[in-house]
């Protein structure tokens, strides 16, 4: 996982951005979590979306939106 | 299809609630192709292939790899040999949604809390070190299951 950083006058900052937050968690789900899939889609496209709509705290609704 | 997203925060919460569906909103059937995550997300797959392929995945399997996917990472830090303190959570996560055969056991009636009495509860078992905590196990929480039941299964 790469850091991204950056010098300040109070020494070193880490920046730890969103998609290295995912992609931390998105490798242990890819190891045991396996859905199979025919065709160009594949388990982790599945699983990244599903995290990335749990980071925003959104789910998948077919059809339906917030009011 | 490209992994390319936009982020509003960072915070995550449990996957059960993203398949089952459980947003804290009331909700209005809109045309699919201007739906939630084909209006928020670019390059990702439709609702109906998210659900369809979700939908292949069981709880009752989830449930028994979650200690796997969850320890992998804090595995690499904690030290064998270490003594550790555990503690023992209950979330209760406000559920708006429908009850019904697939979701009936897992949704518990509580004291109302954001306009709702209805909840998906989980279990967390952590690992805390300094200031450090590593969820190691979260199960959901059965209605006719005892707490005592989660603790045995937990230890």
């Amino acid at each position: 996982m790469s850091l991204f950083t950056s010098k300040s006058r109070y020494g070193s900052k880490i920046e730890l951005r969103s998609k290295e937050c995912i992609d931390a968690v998105l490798q242990p789900l890819k190891d045991h979590v396996t859905i199979k899939i025919n065709g160009s889609l594949t388990c982790e496209n599945i699983l990244r979306t599903v995290l990335n709509l749990a980071v925003n705290k959104h789910s998948v609704h077919l059809g339906i939106v917030e009011i | 299809m490209t992994s390319s997203f936009h982020f509003a925060n960072d915070s995550i919460i449990a996957l059960p609630n993203i398949i089952n569906d459980n947003m804290g909103y009331k909700c209005l059937k809109l045309n699919f192709h201007h739906s939630l995550v084909s209006r928020q997300y670019k390059n990702v797959s439709c609702e109906t292939s998210l659900r369809y392929h979700l939908n292949k995945l069981k709880m009752e399997e989830l449930i028994i790899s979650n200690e796997k996917i969850l320890l992998q990472n804090p595995l690499k830090t904690l030290k064998t040999g270490k003594s550790y303190e555990f503690a023992i959570d209950l979330t209760d996560d406000p559920y708006y949604g429908k009850i019904d055969p697939s979701n009936k056991k897992y949704v518990i009636r509580g004291q109302a809390k954001k306009s709702t009495n209805s909840f998906y509860s989980y279990i967390s078992l952590y690992i805390t070190d300094k200031n450090e905590r590593f969820t190691i196990s979260v199960l959901p929480v059965e209605k006719d299951k005892s707490l005592v039941e989660y603790l045995t299964y937990l230890a």
